[in-house]
């Protein structure tokens, strides 16, 4: 069931984190229900940043570019607005789901746990390229669950794009690739790692590659700890690849993309593979062959299966 | 044409050339020819908006502008110094990114690459913590 549409501004900044948690399934936000204007000057010193998850889990907007448009549009509640206009709130409100889904954390965890790994380039984008591409995909459900397609009539008829052009094709084909191996779909495996922390988003995709490998066998209790690192490992060597895609043009950062997040499923398997062989010496376990999913359908509703409103798609093609 | 079929079809387009499957030109041709077909008179206007968009998008200046801010991005965030130098790289790096914005008028241009910004936020902050700011 949908929140209760939010009369005022101040009222949405309030629930912005429950809009999150409610689209997602997440156990919880570890927002500490202060948000602030962004403390960077727009021109003094020449720093603008759009929105930031801070470590002091306190989120930051920016007024000129966030702030200011969904002032707007709260003030201009149910007017019949331009494209142009729709899409500036639209884009601000994909800043404020975006800091929002950063903020979602499993249980017993919390968004700052992860501030020593986000120093390591993969794990930085696999945040990044997982948060965006499933805060895109399902910022309709966002919408839906403030019912804001009353307070700005339209806003689902507009469509930005993705930022993080180097890092949300590598997210999206692993967790397609992911998805493969656990009968779940890409959407899915992106929202299981959007509802837990940075750190955690690589023990969901890891934890998926070593279950499927039967690293969960007793016979593994003693070594699956340090099987799951070798599986994470390999599959860094491969995501702290994509910030040097910088130097190449947007078809091959796209497609080069794609490569290094199936590359680096590829390497995470081919290292529980060799558990798996071990396993197999053993006396068997179930086969890690690809179990069908699909790429999940875009417009699908984002949140979890359970979800009633969530409308059923064909898979669309591999890249 | 309903607007909502024509919306799927763009964002299946846009997703597509996103992960290097589908060539944006052809595609936004393909997408023009369809928008005389959509019933309504008002969201016709919304569609040739959105392609317009896109098209902006991949015009040679805003993809220059957009390489060009991934290299400023992808050197801010060098693993090397220590946490004070991090930290003044970091910065460096957004205010070059800042910088890039300003050379268009195209807010939504200025969006998508001011968004290059939060994660070298994010990870100044990190740093900034060591450094005792």
């Amino acid at each position: 069931m949908p929140l209760r549409q939010p009369a005022t501004f101040d009222e949405f900044m309030r629930l912005q984190h429950v809009g999150a948690v409610n689209v997602s399934g997440a156990d919880h936000s570890s927002w500490n229900g202060t948000w602030e204007v962004q403390p960077y000057k727009l021109t003094d010193d020449g720093l603008q940043v759009l929105g930031s998850a801070g470590w002091d889990h306190v989120i930051r907007y920016d007024e000129e570019r966030v702030l200011r448009p969904l002032r707007q549009m709260f003030l201009h509640a149910g007017q019949l607005q331009d494209d142009a206009t729709l899409l500036r709130y639209r884009e601000a409100l994909a800043v404020v789901y975006h800091e929002n889904l950063h903020l979602l954390a499993g249980r017993g965890t919390e968004h700052a746990d992860a501030e020593q790994d986000f120093r390591i380039a993969a794990v930085r984008a696999l945040e990044e390229g997982v948060t965006e591409s499933y805060g895109h995909e399902t910022l309709d459900d966002y919408v839906d669950e403030f019912q804001l397609d009353l307070v700005a009539p339209g806003i689902k008829n507009v469509v930005g794009f993705p930022a993080y052009e180097r890092f949300t094709p590598a997210a999206e084909t692993l967790a397609y690739e992911l998805g493969g191996l656990d009968n779940a779909d890409r959407l899915e495996m992106l929202r299981r790692m959007a509802i837990v922390n940075a750190t955690g988003k690589w023990s969901v995709a890891t934890g998926v590659i070593a279950d499927r490998y039967g690293l969960g066998d007793p016979r593994f209790a003693q070594e699956r700890g340090i099987a799951e690192r070798r599986i994470t490992n390999a599959m860094w060597q491969h995501f702290g690849k994509l910030p040097d895609l910088s130097g190449l043009g947007s078809h091959l950062v796209f497609s080069r993309s794609c490569a290094i997040g199936r590359k680096a499923f590829e390497e995470g398997r081919a290292v529980a593979g060799q558990y798996f062989a071990r396993s197999v010496s053993f006396g068997g376990v179930a086969s890690p062959g690809r179990a069908t999913s699909g790429w999940g359908s875009y417009s699908a509703r984002g949140g979890p299966p359970y979800s009633g409103t969530r409308r059923a798609g064909g898979p669309e093609r591999r890249p | 044409m309903p607007y909502d079929e024509f919306l799927e079809r763009y964002k299946a387009a846009q997703r597509g050339w996103r992960l290097g499957a589908v060539d944006a030109a052809e595609a936004l041709t393909a997408l023009r020819g369809v928008v005389p077909e959509i019933e309504d008179a008002r969201l016709r206007q919304t569609a040739e908006f959105l392609i317009e968009r896109w098209a902006a998008q991949l015009s040679p200046d805003a993809r220059e502008r957009m390489e060009r801010a991934q290299r400023i991005a992808a050197e801010a965030e060098l693993d090397a110094g220590d946490a004070r130098e991090r930290v003044a790289r970091l910065e460096q790096g957004i205010r070059g990114i800042t910088a890039v914005s300003r050379e268009t008028r195209d807010e939504f241009e200025q969006h998508a690459l001011l968004a290059l910004n939060e994660p070298l936020a994010q990870l100044a902050n990190s740093w900034r913590a060591d450094v005792g700011d």
